[in-house]
């Protein structure tokens, strides 16, 4: 991560954009929490980006884990192996995706942050709906607990932009 | 880091102007925006070991081009444990007839590619060059399993990642 922010902020700070000049980058990292959510099938939460810069997003991050058990998922629970997710930015109204699509794919959940093939801008004040569909009920009576995390950058600008 | 971002820099809605890798997305120098953007298929169930033949179209939206640089695979077991049944792909461009890939097996070109787990199989695996879908126009993903070696009932589903290219005035 550290590499990304220097690259980036080689890249970046000093230019001149649509949104303004960019004068720092800092890393972040918002968060989509569902408590207990999986109980039902479908369930929505929403990230408020906050108000003094945009966001470039560049991973995705998933975990999740048992109510009752507190102790990670350790392969021995299936079925939230189903959980599909999807992402939608509702200052632009786009989705990042066409459809749901299984959290191991795209969330962290295979292990590993998952890596977007390309950035994508998050302007301040956006709110992001994270939806997660459950099409079979879970086995932890309590439910589980699930986080997506939106690691990126802060990008700041000169001028009126942040006043 | 993303390779893409590394590759092309400052990305996307912020307005640049550049063509993409020699292709002239951009030929009168509109401004083009981009972000990530992922394509999936449908869940794919298979019933047992008959396998399947699947095929799915997907619309790229006349109001942007789509760039896909990573291909993924999901598989899960219902009765648990790990399910990767192989099958083959073609994935075809309907605007030009092309095929992405022709008759690959899915092993060599994602479930082979990388992690899995107890419980499922994830993994993807990239595009040597990002291919571009063109606005306004459809793909199709076919996918077929003669035997599920498995021989149990799972599910699967196929990612298509890359951005998307919006053009402004």
């Amino acid at each position: 991560m550290p590499s990304v922010i220097s690259s980036m902020r080689a890249q970046l700070v000093g230019k001149a954009t649509a949104r303004g000049r960019v004068t720092s980058l800092e890393q972040f990292t918002y968060t989509a929490n569902f408590m207990k959510a999986p109980v039902i099938s479908v369930s929505k939460v929403t990230t408020n980006f906050q108000a003094d810069s945009d966001f470039l997003m560049l991973y995705i991050l998933g975990g999740m884990i048992a109510v009752t058990d507190m102790v990670p998922n350790v392969g021995v629970i299936i079925n939230p192996d189903y959980a599909q997710i999807n992402l939608r930015d509702t200052t632009t109204n786009r989705n990042l995706f066409n459809r749901p699509i299984n959290a191991s794919l795209v969330s962290g959940f295979g292990g590993n942050p998952y890596i977007m093939q390309e950035s994508k801008l998050v302007y301040a004040k956006t709110q992001l709906e994270t939806t997660v569909t459950l099409p079979f009920p879970l086995v932890a009576p309590n439910g589980y607990l699930f986080q997506f995390g939106f690691a990126g950058l802060k990008v700041y600008y000169a001028g009126e932009y942040n006043a | 880091m993303p390779k893409i971002l590394e590759k092309f820099g400052w990305p996307q809605d912020v307005l640049v102007n550049y063509n993409t890798d020699g292709q002239n997305i951009d030929p009168i120098n509109k401004k083009i925006g981009r972000e990530s953007y992922t394509y999936a298929s449908s869940m794919i169930t298979m019933p047992g070991a008959a396998g399947v033949d699947y095929s799915e179209a997907f619309l790229v939206e006349p109001a942007c081009q789509f760039w896909m640089a990573n291909f993924g695979c999901f598989s899960i077991n219902a009765g648990g444990g790990p399910a990767v049944p192989i099958g083959r792909i073609t994935l075809t461009d309907n605007a030009t007839g092309f095929r992405v890939f022709n008759n690959v097996s899915a092993y060599a070109i994602g479930f082979g590619a990388g992690y899995s787990d107890t419980n499922n199989a994830s993994t993807r695996s990239s595009v040597p060059r990002p291919y571009n879908f063109r606005n306004g126009n459809t793909f199709t993903l076919r996918y077929v399993v003669d035997v599920n070696v498995n021989a149990a009932p799972c599910q699967v589903q196929f990612t298509f990642e890359g951005w998307r290219d919006y053009s402004y005035d």
